[in-house]
């Protein structure tokens, strides 16, 4: 009988300690970028991140639903090929000159502070494209601090 | 009064040999197949034995022009008549364009990609002030 609650015991805290991580990887996280007054129509923006080697891993958020301009976000476009998938479920409107788009993601907190990088793409209608308009380090400590863009984006928050 | 009708007959002559090609010509270029085919034709070159072969040059097969009855019109397209480029397939403002890529999901309307960025927590949510 001992044995039997020793075995159930111990089930018990490996199922915990592999599920528990599993329960609790990702926090909301808040993303504000504010744009500059470049006097043009609405700016495409694409939020992504890249691991500690420079690969592309995934979308967080792409303003601008129309495929046929995604290429103007060259690097974006570059790692992906545009494809649709990267980006469903995480796609709103383009964002108008001088206004700030805040965004909430649950986001995994294996992203912080382990060498991945978020990057913003950036185009305008018949302005610049300004890929890598954004490259932040994904840290616990730059939580909260303001990066400016290089072109299109006045400043870029997460916390 | 014989002169008259000589030259009368005269005119009517030049006229009638230097009109006749030129109707045959009409008819060979109005006709959409590009053949001459009427009786007309077959009389103006019948008798002329070294004359050289029709030719055509063109038929309106390739033609771009916008006439509404053109059947070769893409039925994916609209019926815009403004413009008479041949590459206007994907104009910057025609959203269903043929062959295009699918735009993609809007938020909220399906889940976020499985890229192992995101959790299992509240859907992503944008507000633009």
């Amino acid at each position: 009988m001992k044995s039997r609650l020793a075995t159930l015991a111990l089930t018990t805290a490996l199922t915990t300690a592999v599920a528990l991580p599993g329960l609790a990887i990702a926090r909301p996280v808040t993303m504000t970028t504010t744009l500059t007054e470049y006097g043009g129509d609405g700016a495409y923006l694409v939020l992504y991140v890249t691991d500690p080697s420079g690969r592309y891993v995934g979308s967080l958020w792409m303003a601008g639903g129309k495929s046929k301009y995604h290429e103007h976000l060259s690097d974006w476009y570059a790692a992906t090929g545009g494809d649709p998938a990267q980006i469903d479920g995480i796609t709103g409107a383009s964002v108008g000159a001088g206004r700030s788009l805040e965004i909430t993601l649950d986001l995994a907190d294996a992203l912080f502070d382990a060498g991945y990088t978020l990057h913003i793409d950036a185009a305008v209608e018949d302005m610049r494209d300004s890929p890598n308009e954004i490259a932040v380090p994904l840290t616990a400590a730059g939580a909260g601090t303001p990066v400016a863009g290089r072109r299109y984006v006045a400043s870029f928050t997460y916390r | 009064m014989k002169s008259t009708f000589a030259v009368l007959l005269a005119t009517t002559a030049v006229v009638g040999a230097l009109g006749l090609p030129a109707l045959a010509a009409m008819r060979g270029t109005g006709d959409p197949s590009g053949f001459c085919t009427a009786g007309l034709c077959a009389a103006m070159f019948a008798d002329a034995g070294n004359a050289a072969p029709l030719i055509r040059i063109s038929g309106n097969d390739d033609d771009d022009d916008d006439d509404d009855d053109n059947t070769r019109r893409r039925r994916s397209h609209d019926d815009d008549d403004d413009d008479d480029d041949d590459d206007d397939d994907c104009d910057d403002d025609d959203d269903d364009c043929a062959g295009a890529r699918a735009n993609p999901a809007p938020a909220g309307t399906v889940a976020p990609p499985a890229n192992g960025l995101f959790g299992n927590g509240a859907p992503p949510r944008a507000v633009t002030n």
